[in-house]
């Protein structure tokens, strides 16, 4: 692995670096406190490349991988979780399902709007009685005619609100063993029968949205049958493999805001005759958080290396996923913690940071989820 | 940490079928008081493990950074003390290539593949651990020669070390300034070697008390500038870390395969340990820092041998890499029960040997300071 950026990773990176400094940053907190993005923050991005991150070229996306997405989600999360999470479900989710799954026709019609920020993309997997036993879900598909149609219930789907494409998973064949009855949809808005629920109102990435959906025989054509007919859990391990990557680097991305944060702070805050960062329990504290910030990049820059180089990651995805949304929540209480009574308001970013962090531990798999498919790795456990 | 080419895949490996073999169960003797890793010095040079880094020119294999960690890093899999007693003979030859002046390196460097030019750093005194510049060894100009009064401490590889890397007061006064690099051959009249017993670890390596009484030393011997001994010093480290960390790692990787051996065999309430959740989550997390160690070692070596100088970064690595395996030690006897209590099993001896990798070559405590300097200076990066 090369551990220096390629030239065109750090080019992009400085603009995306300068471009959420300029104009995510200053907003975040009025987002989270509203609980959304302006459109126009969404064309910028998409304007930038960052809607379309997987997406090749000649489909009008930016084409740069898992390291690009890594690259460029750890700057949006930087200043605003909540922006990173949007960018991360609609290219590492829902991209990324269509990408893995995608027939050509599929690919052309859906993958251009969502490169060029036309449309936004959700991915609904997650059921109110299946979070962590993802392959327990109950919304069935039965074939009817040249369609199949759709009846159960999601929830937690982020960008829901605003997405003008769902992939949702659901139950094609009930008497399979349950992770091999499962197919994946392609669900446009608007669609008779899908209902979009109201928004959640959550303790942390408020600036994204969270909706619960409703399918009462929603009739999807045969040609959105996403990927092979029962099938679809392969691809969505698939896609969690990799979505995992971003949800690292988003947590990265959090961890390097609140260390930075209390870098500026420390040395602006005078106690005991001195700048704070001049006590050595603040320093030790400053020391860990960048430890542990740095390990996390390379762990989630080692599954995105794996993946562009067209090998599998699973083992290093967990790994690098788990490390860096537990270090992610830590470094933020650290944070906080180095702030003391301010870092408790929201006039400072290191609260919300904190709270966007919590997430990162529970969605995509939660921690105890990863070190399920670690130890089950390293001990040649069945699956 | 990764191989750079096949050829250091091959060593690696090499390194790895070696240590396996031929000295683990050595190391396990070794712990019990019967002989020390001087016993096999000889294999270990010629099997080029005494000169992995100095380049090709210098009789060395030439490797980078990041296969010199591997190489330690398989080393220590399977005897933490061979480890620690390459990574300081290896560094030594780093720093002589450095800093040496150019007749030393001609005479000695093109022997450092050899078990008789073993090497030392004497830095450490009784009163001088973490604070290298209350050193109080004396080296007088008398002549053309330094004479060296005074004892250092904890000095690994001391009591067959033919060369030593020695920090020594050359002009009066106290603190950071008049601190000289000086090398002083092991066998000059003068030089007393006490072994330190009673060790926790790492047992199979040699720990000593050197004293110097009126030893002569050429002023020639002097490595670096006067004055900049202090200097010489952070640059050894800053490698040294490097193979600290890997040696850490290394025994980490052990600990976490004894673990999932164990979890395997040992069963309780009618099933194997490893379906329970709590010991797969153990192992788990062990496997997690393990990966992360690897890869702070990895940048850390990475930018060595770009040539960035980057303190903390191998300071990162060391921390983070030497806490991180005694956390996996702890587990690691944790799982095995009262089985991982008693000697006879490995994790036993591991959890000694580890203990010292957060002390030596600079505590933890050390590397947070150098991590939070450079941090307040330039900023995250």
């Amino acid at each position: 692995m090369n551990y220096e950026l390629p030239e065109d990773l750090r080019l992009l990176r400085d603009t995306v670096r300068k471009f959420a400094a300029d104009r995510i940053g200053p907003n975040a907190r009025a987002w989270d406190r509203e609980g959304v993005i302006p459109a126009e923050t969404l064309r910028e991005m998409a304007s930038l490349g960052l809607m379309g991150i997987l997406v090749p070229e000649e489909l009008g996306g930016a084409g740069i991988g898992y390291l690009g997405m890594s690259v460029v989600v750890e700057e949006l999360a930087r200043q605003c979780g909540g922006t990173a999470l949007v960018v991360a479900a609609h290219n590492g989710l829902c991209c990324g399902h269509i990408l893995v799954a995608g027939n050509a026709a599929q690919k052309q019609k859906y993958l251009p709007p969502l490169a060029h920020g036309e449309m936004l993309g959700a991915w609904a997997l997650t059921e109110p009685g299946s979070g962590s036993d993802a392959a327990a879900l109950r919304t069935t598909a039965v074939r009817d005619g040249d369609g199949f149609v759709l009846n159960g219930s999601k929830n937690f789907i982020t960008n829901g609100d605003k997405a003008g494409v769902f992939v949702v998973m659901a139950r094609t064949d009930p008497e399979a063993p349950k992770a091999k009855g499962i197919s994946a949809f392609l669900v446009e808005r608007g669609t008779p029968g899908l209902e979009i629920g109201p928004k959640e109102d959550k303790l942390g990435m408020r600036a994204s949205d969270t909706v619960p959906l409703g399918f009462h025989d929603c009739r999807v054509p045969a040609a959105n049958l996403l990927g092979e007919l029962n099938a679809g859990f392969l691809d969505t391990l698939k896609v969690l493999e990799r979505g995992r990557i971003t949800i690292g680097a988003l947590s990265v991305g959090l961890g390097r805001g609140a260390l930075e944060e209390s870098l500026k702070y420390s040395g602006e805050r005078e106690q005991f005759g001195k700048p704070i960062n001049r006590h050595q329990s603040i320093q030790f504290m400053l020391a860990d958080m960048a430890v542990r910030v740095d390990a996390a990049r390379l762990l989630v820059r080692k599954a995105a290396w794996l993946q562009d180089s067209g090998r599998t990651s699973n083992l290093e995805s967990s790994i690098g996923k788990l490390y860096a949304s537990e270090m992610a929540t830590q470094v933020c209480l650290d944070a906080i913690q180095i702030h003391g009574g301010y870092g408790y308001l929201k006039d400072w970013p290191v609260e919300r940071l904190m709270r966007d962090a919590k997430l990162c531990e529970i969605g995509e798999g939660s921690s105890q989820i990863q070190r399920m498919i670690i130890a089950r790795a390293l001990l040649d456990l069945p699956k | 940490m990764a191989a750079d080419t096949a050829s250091d895949e091959m060593l690696i490996h090499a390194a790895r079928e070696f240590a396996r073999s031929e000295l683990q169960d050595r190391d396990r003797r070794w712990d019990r008081g019967e002989g020390t890793v001087v016993e096999v010095l000889p294999t270990l040079a010629e099997m080029g493990f005494f000169n992995i880094v100095l380049p090709e020119s210098c009789g060395g294999l030439g490797c980078g950074y990041d296969t010199y960690a591997a190489i330690i890093h398989e080393i220590a899999y399977a005897s933490p003390s061979a480890a620690v007693t390459l990574c300081v003979h290896n560094m030594v030859g780093h720093v002589l290539n450095l800093f040496a002046p150019a007749h030393l390196r001609e005479t000695l460097l093109p022997h450092w593949g050899e078990p008789e030019s073993f090497g030392a750093f004497a830095i450490s005194e009784a009163g001088a651990g973490s604070d290298p510049s209350a050193s109080r060894t004396r080296a007088d100009r008398h002549g053309d020669s330094f004479v060296l009064n005074g004892e250092k401490m904890w000095i690994t590889n001391g009591l067959t070390g033919r060369w030593f890397v020695t920090l020594a007061r050359t002009s009066p006064g106290t603190g950071k300034n008049g601190l000289s690099m000086i090398l002083v051959d092991g066998n000059a009249a003068g030089v007393g070697r006490d072994p330190i017993h009673g060790k926790m670890g790492i047992r199979g390596s040699e720990t000593a008390v050197i004293s110097f009484s009126d030893v002569k030393a050429p002023c020639d011997n002097l490595l670096g500038e006067e004055g900049e001994g202090l200097a010489v010093g952070l640059t050894a480290l800053n490698g040294g870390r490097i193979g600290i960390a890997a040696q850490a790692t290394g025994i980490a990787a052990a600990c976490l395969d004894e673990m999932i051996k164990f979890a395997h065999e040992r069963e309780q309430f009618g099933t194997q340990l490893s379906s329970f959740q709590a010991i797969q989550q153990m192992i788990a997390d062990s496997a997690v820092e393990v990966a992360a160690a690897r890869e702070l070692i990895g940048y850390a070596a990475d930018l060595i041998d770009r040539g960035q100088l980057d303190p903390a970064a191998s300071s990162k690595a060391k921390l983070f890499a030497t806490e991180a395996a005694n956390r996996i030690a702890y587990r690691a006897v944790q799982l095995h029960g009262g089985m991982g209590y008693v000697n006879e099993c490995r994790v036993e001896q591991l959890y000694r040997d580890v203990r010292v990798t957060t002390i030596y070559e600079g505590t933890s405590e050390i590397q947070r300071l150098i991590i939070a300097r450079a941090l307040l200076k330039d900023g995250v990066h």
